[in-house]
């Protein structure tokens, strides 16, 4: 009987002890040793998908060479559970958190504005010495607005138009002659009446994004205004509805039906990034040696042919009580040569590792690629790829621009409208000034 | 525990109180004891969340600390456009759906209770299993079945000669094939709770209605249903509260789309708390549920009352 009051004793004791969470005080010495050797050290890596794949196999060996005495696990999960779990993990004051995370660019805002000292700011911890490494617009993305670095830069993508050179030469276009979008459109249409079907698919409001910053615009200006009915945000959405006047867009509805449309021979191009090749290479084998790249046409001839979408960082949470490990492991995965070559050969990830570019693996030709130098065209875009503002709001507009295309294809709004109504409701939505 | 002597002298002599305290455990202490790990789990994981999100639905976050902020989370709510979107699109399927259901499942019930019917056990069986299967699953099926371009069910619909459907893609297809996923899971599971009042109803009355020469339709409408009213209430209470919480299947199945046209309350509550962090806003949407949840279920109560 008296072992009952002791029980339930228990029970109310672990409700009270779950429910304050242990945040740790922040007086550890976070000098890096000289001796690699000299940290010791368990720590915890949150990664998804290829990443994940990346960090486990790719680096954890070369790493664990050089410092034998930190102990990696890299636990794979998903996307948004990773995400998830952070945010939880930042609101109740860093409990249960691992010691390194994946993010992505677009993400990072969110997470800095609504948790402004949940993550480790990496300058403090003298990243500083290897931002000159890197793509600029790729480190911008990831400084707060003191220009501390929050997350040490890994992958990128720069965007190309991937294109079937067979559709291409059936229908006698030359991809060397289109530099402007008119003229993307004007061989659009020439593809199109040869084979019937649709030059690209649109799922979303991704190539909008694209063009956007094509014109080193966003839906944000640099202060965090909305800026979604900018001039250039007109031409944008402009020649979108050209092309979808013209006959040359099917709405692809997700990512599944996008890569269905590309395997399928439905789309002759896909305006999109580098890391599409590995999806290519590995869902769409029958395929090999019928894809080819040309560059982003631009608005104007002479204009800037490059973008980027996606790509992620690496972060350490405040909370982590081993910051020195886990930096450790951060800048060796972020700096690492070869492990960045690995990512891109075994992985098909676009290091943002600007060294990297000169390695053989990207200057040799891909067989799969129409025995082209397939990365190293995606790799001289990258100087020329402007900085965008990813402000906290960023996924809340991503998904109202969405919605709008989804109208703007499936019920013909026009492109004045979408943006008009798009910069309304993200008005309502985000409570954000609108630029002038 | 104090006896009427000590009441009445005021002291409490030091052995009555060594008894009282070897005898925590008495017959009239023990029930609270049983139910006191329930009540504490109940209150640290129902009570307390209730309350904290009531508090945070009048929050705002201002610089990544959530400060008091009025009724703006309210307002901004009625001001904006996609909420009553998303509350448009719950309400066709409360008004679509649960009907169909609900006399799906009647019907159902009745065949089921039949006792000409042979192999009764297996079609019980057949029809509840989609409320037992995991729904994650199920909803895969579905989109592989209802592809635009490759699913089965537009290739049996070239073959009779229609053109496809895009029933994921397109905003009002995307809708019915909703509706059709959610009746197709939760019809079993209604039928079941129904079969089980239908057994409850006397056999009595249908053979003195049997007597005076009802025919077996006039036995449903005047038997039947007025002795399934309040199984009846209680489904379509139940099904009133799984509209409003309709998550799942839209998740799994269109993600809300096409341009939000399958965007439940629930999926507008997700959206704005776990992929916008804005755990402020999310909480006001949650109160306004409970407060529909509780204005629908009490106006279901008012009208079975006012019948009888």
């Amino acid at each position: 009987m008296r072992n009952l009051s002791i029980v339930s004793f228990a029970v109310l004791l672990l409700i009270v002890l779950s429910a304050c969470s242990n945040s740790s005080s922040g007086a550890e010495d976070l000098t890096m040793p000289d001796n690699p050797e000299d940290i010791k050290a368990d720590i915890t890596v949150w990664a998804w998908a290829l990443e994940a794949n990346y960090l486990e196999k790719d680096v954890l060996p070369a790493f664990n060479k050089k410092y034998p005495n930190i102990n990696v696990t890299v636990e794979h999960i998903g996307v948004d559970q990773v995400y998830q779990k952070v945010s939880a993990g930042l609101s109740s004051g860093g409990s249960g958190l691992p010691d390194v995370f994946q993010v992505e660019n677009n993400r990072i805002h969110s997470f800095t504005s609504e948790f402004p000292d949940g993550l480790v700011n990496l300058s403090e911890m003298g990243y500083d010495d290897h931002v000159d490494e890197f793509s600029a617009s790729k480190v911008e993305g990831l400084q707060d607005s003191k220009g501390n670095l929050m997350a040490a830069p890994r992958d990128l993508g720069p965007v190309g138009v991937i294109y079937r050179t067979d559709i291409f030469k059936e229908a006698g276009v030359d991809p060397e002659s289109i530099e402007t979008w008119d003229d993307y459109i004007a061989a659009g249409k020439k593809v199109t009446e040869q084979t019937g079907k649709a030059f690209l698919g649109m799922d979303n409001e991704g190539l909008f994004r694209i063009m956007l910053q094509q014109q080193g615009a966003y839906f944000f200006t640099e202060d965090g205004k909305l800026d979604l009915t900018s001039k250039e945000a007109e031409k944008a959405a402009g020649v979108i509805e050209k092309m979808r006047d013209a006959g040359l867009i099917t709405y692809t509805n997700n990512w599944d039906g996008q890569v269905a449309a590309m395997k399928n021979g439905e789309v002759a191009t896909h305006p999109g990034a580098v890391w599409w090749s590995g999806t290519m290479i590995e869902q769409m084998p029958e395929l090999a040696g019928k894809w080819d790249m040309f560059r982003l046409p631009a608005f104007e001839k002479g204009g800037v042919r490059a973008a980027n979408d996606g790509g992620s960082a690496l972060a350490i949470p405040s909370s982590s009580d081993k910051k020195v490990a886990a930096y450790a492991f951060v800048e060796f995965a972020t700096t690492d040569l070869d492990s960045q070559i690995k990512a891109l050969t075994n992985r098909g990830l676009f290091p943002s590792l600007l060294k990297a570019y000169e390695e053989p693996a990207f200057t040799e030709d891909q067989k799969y690629f129409n025995n082209e130098p397939f990365f190293q065209k995606f790799a001289d875009t990258v100087p020329d790829i402007q900085p965008v503002n990813h402000a906290p709001a960023e996924l809340e507009v991503r998904s109202i621009m969405q919605s709008e295309f989804e109208s703007f294809l499936l019920e013909n709004k026009s492109a004045e409208k979408v943006l008009k109504d798009g910069q309304d409701q993200a008005q309502q939505q985000t409570g954000l000034e609108v630029s002038e | 525990m104090l006896t009427n002597q000590s009441l009445r002298t005021g002291t409490k002599s030091s052995a009555v109180k060594k008894k009282e305290r070897r005898q925590f455990i008495t017959p009239k202490t023990a029930p609270y004891i049983f139910v006191a790990p329930a009540v504490l789990l109940f209150l640290g994981f129902m009570v307390y969340p209730i309350l904290a999100s009531l508090l945070l639905s009048f929050q705002t976050k201002v610089g990544g600390v959530y400060t008091f902020s009025g009724l703006d989370n309210y307002t901004r709510l009625f001001s904006d456009p996609l909420f009553y979107k998303s509350l448009g699109n719950t309400f066709i399927i409360l008004l679509v759906q649960v009907p169909i259901m609900l006399f799906l499942a009647v019907v159902l019930a009745v065949f089921l209770n039949s006792t000409l019917l042979s192999m009764r056990g297996f079609y019980r069986v057949a029809f509840f299993t989609p409320a037992v299967t995991s729904l994650v699953a199920a909803s895969v099926i579905f989109v592989l079945l209802l592809n635009k371009d490759y699913g089965l069910i537009n290739y049996l619909l070239s073959l009779l000669g229609f053109d496809k459907v895009g029933w994921l893609t397109n905003s009002t297809w995307a809708r019915v094939s909703l509706i059709a996923v959610t009746t197709w899971r939760w019809t079993g599971y209604n039928m079941v709770i129904i079969l089980a009042g239908l057994q409850s109803i006397p056999h009595s009355l249908y053979e003195a209605a049997s007597i005076d020469g009802a025919s077996s339709v006039r036995k449903f409408f005047s038997i039947t249903i007025p002795q399934l009213k309040p199984v009846l209430l209680f489904t379509f209470i139940l099904s009133t509260i799984g509209s409003f919480q309709l998550f799942d299947e839209p998740y799994n199945l269109t993600g809300g789309g096409p341009n939000n046209a399958t965007l439940t309350i629930t999926y507008y509550l997700y959206n704005q708390g776990f992929e916008y962090f804005d755990f402020g806003y999310a909480s006001a949407i949650a109160y306004v549920i409970v407060f529909f949840i509780a204005v629908l279920s009490w106006l279901q109560f008012r009208v079975v009352r006012d019948d009888s």
